[in-house]
């Protein structure tokens, strides 16, 4: 991916409408793009700047404008009971459906978690992050990925000294 | 649509909804308004409401409208002399205070269609395609609108700090 492909798929990204693998690809590019992350902190930064003014509740009476009956609220003791006994149904049934061969490995659950909190990242700990994996600045993640037939985002992973995943196809060099 | 159906979902629209028509109208007083008065246009059609888009899209779609009428309308009025509108904010510390003005102020510059897409996104939370529904654009346009709205806010408050 280059600088200029990144623009508008790191705006996406900030907005919430780029996938995993798009998201995945940026995270790699941003690894190595200062200007890059110079560039994503700026607009961070636009939209911080932007969503930190959120004004309160209106505290509009709905009913009251559209000229209905307010509802009488649901007694609290109801609540009480019914919230304590529907948990303990789910639990029970979460208990006795569970079986421990069927819960997720935890290496499933790595490139979710660490790309998303490196895409969470602020601008000084995407550059420590950057040199913990390369100290000698000399990360060749082209190479990597031009070597490896894993999907990107174990690429990235195995970089950051996770657990390589098995390939869903083509055999590992 | 029912009542009941239909005040449970203007309840959860209600907060995006309010901030979305606050940073639209640059006045709190206004947006409420605005916002009363889609409320019961809203009301007042629900039953010709069919759910071929989401409740929270075509809520949107009559507010935009009702809040471009009331600031044409106020643009009308203030060519006549009634002088320019006031602003009204209510923020705590001064510096919070000359922030939010200088979002504002930028927001204000932006041209029409590119600021109502930037708020629906950030404000009303709509997806691309949800925008593109409640503005009559297409998703590509939706995306070209608010990718240049932010281009154009980070340069404007990049060059406030130097």
């Amino acid at each position: 991916m280059t600088c200029r492909d990144v623009q508008g798929r790191m705006l996406d990204a900030l907005l919430g409408e780029a996938g995993l693998r798009e998201r995945i690809l940026l995270g790699i590019h941003l690894l190595k793009c200062k200007a890059c992350r110079r560039e994503r902190k700026q607009y961070w930064e636009v939209l911080r700047m932007i969503r930190a003014d959120s004004p309160g509740p209106p505290g509009v009476d709905f009913e009251g404008l559209l000229g209905r009956p307010q509802k009488r609220p649901t007694p609290l003791w109801i609540w009480k009971v019914a919230v304590p006994v529907c948990a303990l149904g789910l639990l029970m049934l979460t208990l006795w459906t569970t079986k421990p061969q069927d819960q997720l490995p935890p290496s499933l659950l790595h490139p979710t978690t660490v790309l998303e909190v490196l895409w969470g990242l602020d601008d000084g700990t995407w550059e420590r992050v950057a040199s913990e994996l390369a100290p000698e600045g000399n990360l060749d993640i082209d190479g990597l990925l031009a070597e490896s037939s894993l999907p990107g985002y174990e690429v990235l992973l195995t970089a950051v000294g996770g657990p390589p995943q098995s390939s869903t196809g083509g055999d590992r060099r | 649509m029912k009542g009941e159906e239909f005040v449970r979902r203007l309840k959860e629209c209600q907060g995006p909804l309010y901030s979305f028509l606050t940073r639209l109208m640059g006045d709190q007083e206004e947006a409420r308004e605005a916002m009363q008065t889609a409320i019961l246009k809203a009301w007042e059609s629900k039953n010709g409401f069919q759910g071929r888009s989401q409740f929270k899209t075509w809520l949107f779609r009559i507010a935009i409208n009702v809040a471009m009428d009331m600031m044409r309308e106020k643009k009308r009025l203030s060519f006549f002399g009634n002088g320019p509108p006031e602003q009204s904010y209510s923020w705590d510390s001064l510096q919070q205070r000359d922030e939010r003005m200088r979002i504002q102020r930028a927001l204000e510059a932006l041209p029409e269609r590119q600021r109502t897409a930037l708020l629906l996104k950030i404000y009303g939370g709509l997806r691309y395609s949800e925008i593109s529904k409640a503005m009559d654009l297409t998703e590509g346009a939706v995306k070209a609108h608010i990718h240049n709205a932010l281009e154009k806010l980070r340069e404007v408050l990049s060059r406030d700090d130097l």
